[in-house]
């Protein structure tokens, strides 16, 4: 199904409730693959996806359509995780780096987290990154988001969000390499 | 030293069985709650500021004092029926109350009496006349 008949089955009064049940499925998942990877605990990431098809639900009748379905709701998925962390961050007084090293005790202990033990040292070196730059990671590494894509959900320039990846990678590998 | 294209991309994260398949269903529960209240705020402040306001107005009207302009705005309020039986209830005669009436002949000129005015039967005049006769 198109945005448009997406859209058009929101708007109409008979069907609302039905369309919106088709967006939620729609995007569920990538919206909770996103939010896990940057919190890394499930019910942390249950509830940041939740409160965002709430928001989307709510803002819904002033979407423009002037840019992808799938890209507003993922800008508003990346501002509830990025609000999240500096929720949980000034919560506790922590530095950067001590959440991260939070997140990463999660990764070690967490219930619902499988995968081998090099899996394992990528996440972790994630959660050293800055939040920011993290999510750009996240977006081009695991979500496979074009770097045109990015630059609508972060309003990032493209020149900005390249040499932020790159550093990215340039972090995780010597962390992989220690 | 390991490169980040070396390693397979997979997703270690696991989620609990169902989870997909109940989410939608549990987002369009919290949607409805939220605006079955926001519909239940508006409803009540729609009623409620008007009572309120209506509540306020009655409050003042009936803590403010009754100013009494002057005493014959009072009496003017009060029946005739009222004083008179005030009156008996004193019991101050006709005679006492003349007396306390201060006449002033300016306005007993006032007064337009005539003896056409005095409507009585013409045997009551020749009793009256043979009465007061030298």
């Amino acid at each position: 199904m198109t945005d448009e008949e997406l859209l058009a089955k929101i708007r109409n009064p008979d069907t609302a409730n039905y369309g919106f049940n088709l967006l939620v499925r729609e995007y569920q998942q990538r919206v909770y693959r996103l939010a896990r990877k940057m919190v890394i605990d499930h019910d942390d990431a249950d509830d940041i996806t939740q409160e965002v098809f709430i928001k989307v639900h709510r803002s819904l009748p002033t979407f423009r359509a002037d840019s992808q379905l799938f890209t507003w709701i993922y800008r508003i998925a990346t501002n509830e995780c990025i609000t999240f962390l500096n929720k949980k961050r000034r919560r506790f007084f922590l530095p950067i780096h001590d959440v991260g090293k939070e997140l990463s005790a999660r990764i070690e202990s967490g219930r619902h987290i499988s995968g081998d033990e090099i899996q394992r040292m990528l996440q972790k070196a994630l959660t050293q990154l800055p939040d920011k730059q993290r999510l750009v990671f996240t977006m081009k590494y695991f979500e496979e988001l074009s770097y045109e894509q990015m630059e609508t959900v972060t309003g990032t320039s493209i020149g900005a969000l390249k040499a932020s990846y790159h550093h990215a990678v340039k972090k995780i590998e010597e962390f992989l390499k220690a | 030293m390991k490169k980040l294209d070396d390693i397979p991309r997979q997703d270690i994260f696991r989620v609990p069985d169902g989870y997909f398949e109940n989410l939608p269903s549990i987002i369009q529960s919290r949607v409805a709650a939220q605006e079955s209240r926001s519909f239940n705020l508006g409803l009540a402040l729609k009623f409620a500021v008007p009572v309120l306001l209506m509540g306020a107005v009655g409050l003042w009207w009936w803590k403010t004092p009754e100013r009494i302009e002057n005493p014959e705005q009072l009496i003017a309020s009060v029946s005739s029926a009222d004083i008179a039986e005030y009156l008996i209830y004193q019991e101050i005669t006709p005679d006492d109350f003349l007396e306390s009436i201060d006449y002033d002949y300016l306005q007993a000129d006032s007064l337009d009496l005539s003896a056409s005015e005095i409507l009585l039967p013409d045997a009551d005049y020749s009793e009256m006349l043979d009465e007061f006769a030298p």
